[in-house]
């Protein structure tokens, strides 16, 4: 028996999803109205009339959205890839393996996880810079991978993963590697997913370090090249509108398709038990 | 021997934190002891740090960056907690669609966020204003004063912090058997007394959690204040972590950036340890 819910509840839970959804209706219906409509008073978003694609037209051929969005995919998924593989491997190490140092390494984890990499952000760039990995994909890529939390969520998953499964590998002669990979990740896949689609996601949006290490226009990223081209567009709110929504869409559809990988990658590092 | 594969399934994890994180961190302390720009390095001990104490805008960085936290620590909580609460009420596939609709802000591009807002917000042409106008009022100019511009920012922030939250809490109401429940209501209790004796205090490992990501999160505060005020007026929206930013890439002052951000560090490193043990007793089992 649950507890019921009261009309205050009801009315109150629909004001908030009004205001949650109404930036992406903006979003969505400005990107098809020209700068007139959206200014006059009162404004017109209304999406079954008066609509235009010049906005689409204008980003798509003016802007370079493609080449952010590629960009941001090539250099989200090696984070996610590099992230999963760091963090697997790692977790597997803390869950199922004991050698000297074990809890002070891991207390190092938790530290790295508590104290976030915005911390180090002049140090980071002036290293990364000594090391010539400034404004390049490999370096962009390298330098966004932050394990620690993944650590962390793979040694909590991988710790329930019954060890005699894992022991049973080694009297058929399995070796180390050929362990982990054929039956340590296999059977992880829920957890690392997850972790691969969460740090996807953290690297699509993290801003200031792409920020601070971009300064190509080839190699600009979704949020780089939504903020450079806002700014060169201010008397036009419909075609930043457009970038915006463009910029959203990939994510949206993603998000929508693996909403339970989500939900996993939260809970696991955060509810006990 | 059969510690040699604990070690060498840590080995690409050690690399990267030796490389990204503890060359850095010591590097950035030195740094901070120097005039480093691009082109010269002269050791200056601590005149950086003199400087600090000196420098209005890190007062007021350090004053807004409180007041952020101020604002959207308990918002983020006590709204998060009563979102799930109600939308546990619902059947699975509804709720499920309330944890989507509420995520929505956390997966979106700050940045195309930002867009928007700056849209709504505009002081001339905005949205807002115009509603204003129709209703025969003027236009309040957000940004002008940061008794305005701060609530604002806040609130706004909001709209990303929830989503998180909102999923744990839920999962964590999820967990509480439901005979509890069960066994109260024989008993007569009522709806605030469920809530209150026993959700809120089951919940407990999951607030602590959510407490220590926030306060994190909190200090990593940059895109929305950097791209809709810059900081302005005067620096009394700025966070700590834009004037560590513009001190370095607007100002070129390397040292001066990395003695900010060891101060920055410090005042992470203290909470960081305080919830430490917070989450060792409460949160989070190892």
């Amino acid at each position: 028996m649950k507890a019921k819910i009261h009309w205050g509840q009801v009315i109150l839970l629909t004001l908030l999803v009004l205001i949650f959804m109404f930036p992406f209706y903006v979003m969505l219906v400005g990107a098809f109205k020209n700068q007139m409509a959206l200014t006059m008073v009162p404004p017109d978003l209304n999406p079954f009339m008066r609509t235009t694609a010049n906005n689409l037209k204008y980003v798509l051929d003016k802007s370079g959205i493609f080449q952010w969005l590629l960009n941001s995919t090539v250099m989200s998924l090696g984070v996610a890839l590099l992230t999963a593989f760091v963090s697997g491997t790692a977790g597997y190490s803390f869950a199922k393996k004991r050698f000297r140092g074990h809890n002070v390494l891991f207390a190092v984890v938790i530290a790295t996880m508590l104290l976030p990499r915005q911390m180090l952000l002049i140090p980071n760039y002036l290293v990364a810079m000594n090391l010539g990995l400034t404004n390049q994909m490999i370096g962009l890529i390298l330098t966004s991978v932050s394990p620690a939390f993944g650590i962390f969520l793979c040694r909590q998953f991988m710790e329930g993963l019954p060890t005699e499964l894992i022991e049973a590998a080694d009297m058929d002669g399995c070796g180390e590697i050929r362990k982990f990979v054929s039956i340590v990740v296999p059977l992880s896949a829920p957890a690392m997913g997850a972790l691969a689609i969460f740090s996807f996601f953290s690297t699509w949006n993290d801003y200031l370090w792409q920020l601070i290490m971009i300064s190509s226009r080839p190699l600009q990223t979704v949020p780089i090249g939504i903020a450079t081209f806002s700014q060169g567009q201010i008397s036009n709110v419909g075609r930043q509108l457009m970038a915006a929504a463009i910029a959203t869409l990939p994510m949206l559809i993603v998000f929508l398709l693996c909403q339970k990988a989500f939900v996993r990658g939260i809970t696991l590092g955060g509810v006990k038990g | 021997m059969k510690e040699k594969w604990g070690y060498l399934f840590l080995l690409p994890w050690l690399a990267f934190l030796l490389v990204f994180t503890i060359y850095p961190f010591f590097y950035g302390f030195g740094a901070s002891l120097y005039d480093y720009t691009l082109t010269r390095q002269v050791f200056t001990g601590l005149e950086n740090y003199r400087q600090i104490f000196r420098d209005e805008a890190f007062a007021r960085s350090i004053g807004a960056t409180l007041c952020y936290a101020a604002i959207l620590l308990p918002l983020t909580v006590c709204l998060s907690l009563w979102i799930a609460n109600v939308i546990t009420k619902f059947r699975e596939r509804t709720s499920g669609v309330f944890k989507a609709i509420f995520y929505l802000p956390t997966i979106t591009s700050q940045v195309a966020l930002v867009v928007v807002w700056n849209f709504i917000f505009a002081p001339s042409f905005g949205l807002l204003a115009n509603l204003f106008q129709m209703a025969g009022l003027t236009p309040v100019s957000w940004f002008d004063d940061p008794v305005k511009a701060i609530p604002l920012l806040a609130i706004l922030i909001l709209s990303y912090t929830m989503g998180q939250p909102i999923i744990l809490y839920s999962a964590g109401i999820g967990n509480i058997p439901v005979s509890y429940f069960e066994a109260a209501r024989i008993d007569g209790a009522t709806d605030r007394q469920l809530f209150f004796k026993i959700t809120l205090p089951m919940l407990r490992s999951v607030t602590t959690y959510i407490l220590i990501t926030c306060t994190i999160g909190m200090l990593q505060i940059f895109a929305v204040p950097y791209l809709m005020t810059g900081g302005g007026p005067n620096n009394t929206t700025s966070t700590l972590l834009m004037m560590v930013y513009k001190s370095a890439f607007i100002n070129g002052n390397f040292g001066y950036a990395s003695a900010v951000g060891v101060m920055l560090f410090l005042i992470t490193a203290v909470i960081a340890a305080l919830q430490f043990r917070v989450m060792r007793a409460d949160a989070l089992e190892f």
